[in-house]
């Protein structure tokens, strides 16, 4: 899953980014509006943490020029202001939601993962996949019932494909979403979490599109 | 505490009263003395008709006693109904003044008398006015004698009856006089509680300002002698006021301010919990120190700030050597601009630049300044302090140029702002430093003078004493 986080704040966009990463999310953060602006346009993304007061374009022209542009990236707004107005204002332009400083990084998680099932459609919080359960809160996934050992990146890799089921993602979306811009990326990565994710939950559960990408198929 | 109501109440009542009783008091004796003359020309006039009543009953020239004496029988004592008419008259009524007379011979035979009057002489038998006390009463007598006839004549007035009178209509005079008192002070009662009516309306409006409420006092409904301490209360109240709005806008702006450092150091303490290995850990605790940190220097500095208030004034003032300060301060921050491979410089002109200041405030000033100048400057950058004394007003300058990116022209006015920090820099602040420079530099009556550096990019900032 990967997030864009835009903080002018250098300790706070630190602690954001060393907490989302926590998380299992990947974070990609940006430090003004202008590139923020720029990357939504031009990236794909599963949330966006905006901050309000950034320099050279404010959080709140970001958000509506975004919206403008028929970017639907679910964004949650952090607002430093008391009372109100800036809430109805991030709200109005465009925010799907938002937290004032300071706030509870778990309160943070559960209003992204809330944004990402709407998102995706869902109002379940557990995503349940033929005798496989996955549920995003606790970073776990079940197999009839039982516990599956899974790394932090083959989960996101499954939520990824699970969340998009019958469709299918390319090989740079899924690195994307895995490592964002931070790392050098191998380029077999996508492959080896593919291929351990086949051994713990079934061969035939992720399918390879011959030159496209993966997908798990939708349950009929 | 002086009253104004009381002291022109006092005084009124007091001065009406002193003129009221003087008045009357002048009227009553006035009139006494009047009607006292006025009764006296009575009895001689009485005494004269009497005589002519007596002279025209014996005929003008009547020189014989014994015509005379055929007018009263010896044993007559009670006047004949014509002379009773001439003295009496109609003026049987309430004001009858009781008089009496008594006709003698000079020989000192009592002719005739009145009905009343004594058988023995009124008087004693020297003419003019005399006082006697006969019976239980003391009476007014005047005595006329008539040569030619050899009769002497005494008119009397009973005293009492006499001074009931004058008492009477001296009183009826100065009954007007009473009457006024009581109007008059109701007047002055009343007025004194209508001129300072608009003071209690004054007082009212004044009452309802509050600290949410300080708009000005409305100068039209308020008495023209009390206006200026109106204006100077409006005056007070704008500064109150302004005070008030100064330390909401403070405390908006440092809750808004410590909340990012806040919300930093609350995500970084649950990242620190939530890490999985010792070496992130210790990473998350170093970042806490430093979010600490930073919410520790924007206290002080808020602190700094709001000990600087403009409306105290300056203290603690001394002869300050602004070049000796300088090498201080730089000294002090030199390490900073070695870690950024900042060439710093300072230009110490000749003549020293002296002043009259606050020692303290005026290090933080330079320390301030020359923090920022690091602060924005890039690696390898320069920094330049100078002081020096203007040659035209003689006055001393401190000056510190960068070779930073600099500020754009309009927004050189901004940058003093609380809080206000240029959009973009990377550089971390407060927001606060230029803002306690301004307060310094205000307390210390100098100006600052904001400009781009001659050559090259960057700020120059320049303080004149």
């Amino acid at each position: 899953m990967r997030i864009l986080l835009v903080e002018d704040d250098e300790l706070l966009g630190d602690a954001l980014k060393s907490g989302l990463s926590q998380q299992g999310y990947t974070v990609d953060w940006l430090k003004d509006g202008h590139v923020a602006e720029l990357a939504l346009l031009t990236e794909t993304f599963d949330a966006v943490v905006l901050d309000l007061g950034l320099p050279k374009r404010s959080g709140l022209e970001v958000l509506k020029s975004t919206r403008q542009k028929g970017i639907n990236t679910p964004i949650i707004i952090l607002t430093a202001r008391e009372g109100s107005e800036d809430k109805v204002f991030g709200l109005d332009a465009g925010a799907d939601d938002y937290v004032s400083k300071p706030f509870d990084l778990k309160e943070l998680y559960a209003r992204i993962r809330a944004l990402q099932r709407r998102a995706a459609g869902r109002a379940e919080p557990l995503i349940h996949y033929g005798e496989i359960t996955l549920d995003p809160a606790s970073h776990s996934v079940f197999r009839e019932g039982k516990r599956i050992n899974i790394s932090p990146r083959e989960f996101t890799l499954l939520y990824k494909l699970l969340e998009s089921s019958g469709r299918v993602l390319s090989r740079e979306q899924l690195s994307q979403a895995l490592y964002g811009w931070d790392t050098e990326i191998d380029s077999n990565a996508v492959e080896v979490h593919v291929h351990n994710l086949r051994k713990k939950l079934g061969e035939d559960l992720i399918q390879t599109i011959r030159g496209v990408g993966y997908m798990i198929d939708r349950i009929v | 505490m002086p009253s104004i109501r009381r002291f022109l109440l006092l005084s009124l009542l007091s001065t009406v009263t002193c003129l009221i009783t003087g008045a009357a008091l002048y009227t009553y004796f006035d009139v006494t003395r009047k009607i006292n003359s006025i009764f006296d020309a009575q009895l001689i006039e009485a005494a004269h008709v009497i005589k002519h009543t007596v002279e025209q009953s014996t005929g003008p020239l009547a020189k014989n006693l014994g015509d005379i004496n055929s007018l009263f029988s010896p044993t007559q004592t009670y006047l004949p109904p014509k002379l009773w008419d001439a003295l009496y008259g109609d003026s049987l009524h309430r004001y009858d003044t009781r008089r009496v007379f008594q006709i003698w011979s000079l020989s000192g035979t009592l002719l005739a008398r009145t009905e009343g009057a004594p058988s023995f002489p009124l008087a004693k038998d020297t003419p003019g006015f005399a006082y006697s006390d006969i019976g239980h009463y003391g009476w007014r007598v005047y005595t006329l004698t008539d040569d030619v006839h050899q009769i002497r004549y005494q008119v009397a007035q009973r005293d009492d009856v006499r001074s009931r009178l004058v008492r009477n209509i001296a009183l009826g005079n100065i009954l007007p006089d009473l009457l006024i008192y009581p109007i008059s002070i109701f007047i002055i009662w009343f007025s004194v509680r209508a001129g300072l009516k608009p003071l209690q309306r004054t007082i009212k409006e004044v009452k309802a300002r509050a600290l949410d409420h300080l708009q000005p006092v409305d100068t039209a409904q308020v008495p023209k002698e009390i206006q200026p301490l109106i204006v100077e209360i409006n005056q007070l109240l704008a500064r109150l006021e302004d005070a008030y709005s100064r330390e909401k806008r403070f405390t908006a702006d440092a809750a808004h301010e410590l909340r990012t450092p806040l919300a930093a150091l609350k995500t970084q303490a649950q990242v620190a919990e939530q890490a999985s290995t010792p070496q992130a850990y210790q990473e998350a605790l170093s970042k806490i120190i430093r979010c600490v940190d930073r919410c520790a220097r924007v206290v002080t500095q808020l602190l700094t700030l709001s000990n600087l208030r403009p409306d105290q004034g300056l203290k603690d003032i001394q002869q300050v050597d602004l070049s000796k300060l300088a090498i201080e301060i730089i000294a002090e921050l030199v390490p900073d601009a070695l870690q950024k491979n900042i060439e710093i410089s300072f230009d110490e002109n000749k003549t020293p630049a002296r002043l009259e200041g606050n020692a303290t405030l005026l290090q933080v000033l330079m320390r301030n300044l020359i923090d920022n100048a690091i602060r924005y400057t890039p690696i390898g950058g320069r920094v330049e302090v100078s002081t020096f004394m203007q040659p035209e007003t003689k006055a001393p300058v401190f000056c510190v140029s960068d070779s930073g990116p600099g500020v754009p022209e309009e927004l050189y006015g901004r940058i003093f702002d609380r809080f206000y920090r240029q959009l973009g820099n990377q550089a971390s602040g407060s927001g606060l430093g230029l803002s306690i420079v301004q307060q310094i530099v205000e307390l210390h009556g100098a100006n600052i003078k904001v400009s781009k550096p001659d050559g090259h990019t960057g700020l120059k900032v320049e303080v004149l004493f």
